[in-house]
């Protein structure tokens, strides 16, 4: 496995400034025209993983050779799924069927069944942002301690990065609703 | 190093460039032209016509002149629209077919005749051979789209170095590399017959491409399409006689000419005068086609481009006040409407210092010189536009690469058998960003063989590459026996478009059973479904309406409901009908209520 930290000569840690991520993409690449395509390859994809917090996260685990398998999440992102997959689901649902809607009257119904939906899933939404704010502020602190605090905080780090994938991933779905919704307009 | 020389294959127009002294220069044709329009007329004899020449026999042989071929490039039959081309389009085992007076040709055929144009008119211009392309795409296009351009570019003898695409081969030629460091651009590009919306970054002489999306079915094609309807509608108002005739394919060709001058005169004049001197049976007609027309025409086309915008935004994870630059790109940005309609979206004045029409293919040549050695400082990374995956257990889409990746890129995963004792493997390569893999594009499909093990033990390591020309290469390996097998991506397709067609085949088979039956059946839901809808629009914004109007939504409510126990078909079809039609204002009031509401939330 390489390490994709080495590799941009970058501190391997939670938290990665976006600034000298992106500085350090750029001088790999300057000059690098005539390298192996093998090598472009590999930057473009060392680049993408650390880029993405979630990513960074599950790298640095796999780094650490800390595994998530048979580890769930927490009960507090756990008592959104249900929310958050009905929402999802019942917008889905009238979408869909607004597609295929011909007569006025029913499709305007349906977009004021979609407007209601969204409603719901915008307080979803914030309260998913504020729970990523709370997991980030965790991630922020570990980071501050990093690395003396490694041994201790490599199991906490693995519950959040589990977490945090699950709620980023419904905040961006329920993103993608609002962005439909507004294409209707 | 060999020359390349950058081509910008388009929808309505081509062009070709080449770098000469470290600039981009465009050639043109012996008559002095740099925009050659992607037309191919077949004569009953001699060879294939490119260009203006062939415009003009549009009008004179609609079946003989092939245009906007590209829309039909790597397109699979099963998907294609019911369009209205003036030349005959079949299928023909699963692959699209463009009938001369008998003689098939396939798109990239026809697409190569374009090209080798080029080629002919480039080397005329230069005096030496060329043998080295550069050829753009629009994002959007998927695996198999790409493959054929690259097909077209190879049949007409080039070696084909790179397919790049349009959006960022436009940020090079608006030289934005001389921005200043971290600048992000958006590139809106609506063309002829595509819509590409990129946000690119520039770091230290690097542009990163951040996100892009668009859609391969919208440009200026549709625009023309609106306004052939709306001239056709003008003059069946006046001469309601010659409804008929005005199907004639050579009618229809001259009325698509006509309009498609008016619409570009437009975007500088606030009136034109369509004339038809010669309309069928000695009538003449005559139109003062005005800007405000044209422009309801296009507003939904753009309408229909913001949420584009607003996703690429959104994965960009950017804000338009955070743009630096905004470009435009094709012809049908020129329009003013369209200019502001950019201005409105990205808060801010575009960039207009490029000329729409070139800057692709500028871009592309500029390209070409950087892989022949004669740019440097540049380079360009590429983005793919769609997620790439793999089908597993439940029918589930497995993102592999997710969009907006730059390429070349690889990535990989390991799958196991859900079933103890599996031979096989079926492997789906997927593309698109539906959660169910049924509502992704299919890109093929193989299987792989292995021992057979208990529930959970095969190993099956899946790797995807995208190399540099954006074409995908699946891998899949059983690391136990060390079987491996590269997909064969132009065969699995072949596959998929028998099963395509066997699918239409059977949905018509089933179409006529119980007719009348289903009728009742869908009419009586709809019915079901509209009288309570109409009672709660009625609770929520029936105040809006006049008496009168409630008055006669109530008649038609009644007649639906005395309908609905006649159990007659008919007649419940238009109770319903009626009622529809009486109810729109009341589902305007509704719609803006909704909103209203929406809006109220977002402040």
């Amino acid at each position: 496995m390489t390490d994709y930290f080495s590799l941009f000569d970058l501190p391997r840690r939670p938290l990665l400034d976006s600034g000298k991520l992106n500085d350090a993409f750029a001088r790999r690449n300057a000059g690098n025209q005539a390298a192996k395509r093998g090598e472009a390859v590999l930057l473009n994809e060392a680049f993408r993983v650390l880029s993405d917090a979630v990513s960074r996260l599950e790298h640095l685990l796999v780094l650490e050779s800390v595994s998530l398998r048979g580890r769930v999440i927490s009960p507090e992102v756990e008592q959104w799924f249900g929310k958050v997959a009905e929402a999802l689901h019942r917008f889905d649902e009238v979408y869909y069927q607004l597609a295929q809607e011909s007569l006025h009257l029913l499709r305007a119904a349906k977009l004021q069944m979609l407007q209601e939906n969204l409603a719901t899933s915008e307080e979803l939404s914030s309260s998913l942002e504020g729970l990523r704010d709370s997991l980030e502020h965790r991630l922020r602190q570990i980071d501050e301690g990093w690395p003396d605090n490694r041994a201790e905080a490599l199991p906490r780090l693995g519950q959040i990065t589990l977490d945090l994938r699950f709620v980023q991933k419904w905040i961006n779905e329920l993103k993608e609703r609002k962005l439909r919704f507004d294409e209707l307009q | 190093m060999s020359e390349i020389v950058g081509i910008d294959l388009g929808t309505t127009n081509s062009l070709i460039g080449i770098m000469d002294a470290g600039f981009p220069i465009l050639l043109a044709d012996e008559k002095g032209l740099r925009l050659t329009p992607s037309v191919v007329y077949f004569p009953e004899a001699g060879e294939p016509i490119v260009g203006n020449a062939a415009n003009r026999m549009r009008v004179l042989e609609p079946s003989r002149t092939i245009y906007s071929v590209k829309r039909l490039i790597g397109r699979r039959t099963g998907e294609m629209e019911k369009e209205s081309f003036t030349y005959p389009v079949i299928s023909r085992d699963g692959q699209t077919i463009i009938d001369v007076k008998g003689t098939p040709y396939r798109p990239e055929e026809v697409s190569s005749i374009i090209l080798q144009k080029l080629k002919r008119d480039a080397e005329q211009a230069l005096g030496r051979p060329i043998g080295r392309a550069v050829i753009t795409v629009p994002a959007y296009f998927n695996d198999l789209q790409r493959q054929s351009t690259k097909k077209a570019g190879e049949l007409a003898g080039f070696t084909v170095e790179r397919i790049i695409n349009e959006p960022t081969a436009a940020a090079l030629a608006y030289g934005l590399d001389r921005l200043k460091d971290r600048s992000k651009i958006a590139v809106y590009d609506l063309g002829g017959g595509t819509f590409d919306i990129s946000i690119l970054e520039l770091n230290e002489g690097v542009f990163r491409v951040l996100s892009t999306n668009g859609n391969t079915r919208l440009g200026g094609d549709d625009i023309d399409r609106e306004l052939i309807r709306l001239l056709k509608d003008r003059i069946t108002a006046r001469h309601p006689e010659i409804r008929t005739d005005l199907e004639d394919p050579l009618f229809a060709a001259r009325l698509r000419d006509l309009s498609h001058d008016a619409k570009i005169r437009l975007s500088d004049e606030e009136g034109v005068q369509v004339d038809i001197p010669f309309l069928p049976g000695n009538r003449r007609f005559s139109y003062l086609l005005t800007r405000p027309e044209l422009d309801a025409i296009v507003r939904p086309l753009l309408k229909r481009t913001r949420g584009h915008c607003l996703r690429s935004l959104d994965d960009a994870k950017i804000a338009p006040r955070q743009l630096d630059e905004v470009i435009l790109v094709g012809g049908v940005t020129r329009m003013p409407i369209v200019r502001q309609f950019a201005a409105e979206v990205f808060q801010r004045l575009p960039n207009l210092t490029q000329n729409p029409d070139e800057a692709v293919a500028v871009g592309a040549t500029i390209q070409a010189g950087i892989l022949s050695g004669q740019v440097q400082n540049v380079v360009l990374l590429d983005v793919t536009p769609l997620s790439l995956g793999v089908e597993t257990f439940g029918g589930l889409m497995n993102v592999i690469i997710p969009r907006n990746s730059t390429i070349p890129c690889r990535a990989g995963e390991m799958f196991t058998n859900a079933v103890a004792n599996q031979r096989s493997m079926r492997i789906k390569v997927l593309q698109g960003e539906r959660e169910l893999a049924k509502d992704n594009w299919e890109l093929g499909s193989f299987e792989l063989e292995f021992a057979p093990v208990p529930k959970g033990v095969a190993r099956v390591g899946v790797q995807f590459e995208i190399d540099s020309d954006g074409i995908l290469h699946v891998l899949a390996r059983d690391t136990q026996s060390g079987g491996e097998k590269l997909l064969d991506l132009s065969s699995a397709v072949d596959v998929s478009d028998e099963a395509v067609e066997k699918m239409i085949a059977e949905s018509l088979d089933h179409a006529f059973e119980d007719m009348a039956e289903r009728v009742w059946t869908e009419a009586a839901l709809k019915s079901n479904e509209l009288l309570p809808a109409v009672r709660s629009a009625l609770t929520l914004v029936g105040d809006k309406l006049s008496d009168v109007e409630r008055l006669e939504i109530d008649v038609l409510v009644r007649e639906v409901e005395a309908a609905l126990e006649s159990h007659d078909h008919q007649r419940l079809k238009q109770a319903n009908s009626a009622l529809d039609q009486g109810t729109q204002h009341l589902a305007t009031f509704l719609i803006d209520r909704a909103m209203a509401e929406a809006a109220k939330r977002k402040t």
